[in-house]
């Protein structure tokens, strides 16, 4: 693998604090949140 | 939350064939590959089929000019020649930042990298954007012109993009993936940036009601 593979010079990501099992996370947390509101109104 | 991994499909367009005969050609196409690659094919068949026969499966559409699209997500690799001296430039450029090419401006942009191949002679551009294709390109146009041709213009014959030539010359170099995966593709960059701040407030409420 590592003979093949070529590092880039430059890269981006919109949110590189975030793992995806805490965005995962961050999905539920924001549908129990909308849930609840709904439940409030 | 789906997850998603596939195979480009045309969109619209019927499956040939069911999942069996599907992973029937599939084991034709292996039966002289190599050793390694047959004994994987049988190892996770039972797997494969069930995946393939799923309902699950996420559905690959057009991204519009070019491109795949999953849900909100779209994908987005080119491969272009540099112009003389243009490799040089755009590193130079790209090295300003340390190899960060900072996009969020932009506001659609998930991620984003800049490839040198072949001893410096072409690029590979990489990203996966919100979206559909023309939409993606005008927010470039609109919003970062100017950093935009700063990069482009290393390219062989880039028009800049303010010439009514740019979406032809990208899409003449664009290459739809084959296969490709989105961890979550029902979230746009700034539903993601929403879903951080209700986070952010809900651990900081439960910390309060917590002391």
């Amino acid at each position: 693998v590592q003979a093949n593979q070529i590092t880039a010079d430059a890269w981006y990501v919109a949110n590189p604090n975030l793992t995806i099992a805490e965005t995962r996370r961050l999905e539920r947390v924001g549908k129990a949140v909308e849930e609840l509101l709904d439940n409030i109104e | 939350m789906a997850t998603a991994t596939t195979t480009r499909t045309e969109t619209g367009s019927k499956q040939p064939v069911n999942a069996q005969e599907k992973i029937q050609k599939l084991r034709e196409l292996f039966a002289d590959a190599p050793e390694v690659g047959k004994r994987a094919l049988e190892n996770v068949l039972r797997e494969l089929t069930s995946d393939v026969s799923s309902a699950a499966t996420p559905t690959v559409e057009s991204a519009g000019r070019t491109g795949s699209r999953i849900d909100k997500v779209s994908e987005l690799t080119i491969i272009v020649p540099f112009a003389p001296g243009g490799a040089k430039r755009l590193r130079a450029f790209l090295q300003l930042l340390g190899g960060y090419a900072n996009a969020g401006k932009v506001g659609t942009v998930h991620d984003m990298r800049f490839v040198f191949l072949d001893n410096d002679t072409k690029m590979l551009f990489a990203t996966a954007y919100d979206g559909d294709w023309d939409a993606y390109i005008d927010d470039f146009a609109t919003k970062i012109p100017d950093f935009l041709d700063l990069i482009d213009s290393a390219w062989e014959g880039w028009p800049g993009i303010r010439s009514p030539l740019a979406k032809d010359y990208l899409a003449k170099h664009q290459v739809t993936a084959e296969g490709w995966y989105v961890a979550h593709p029902d979230l746009t960059v700034a539903e993601t940036a929403r879903l951080k701040r209700i986070g952010k407030a809900v651990d900081e409420f439960l910390d309060k009601i917590g002391n």
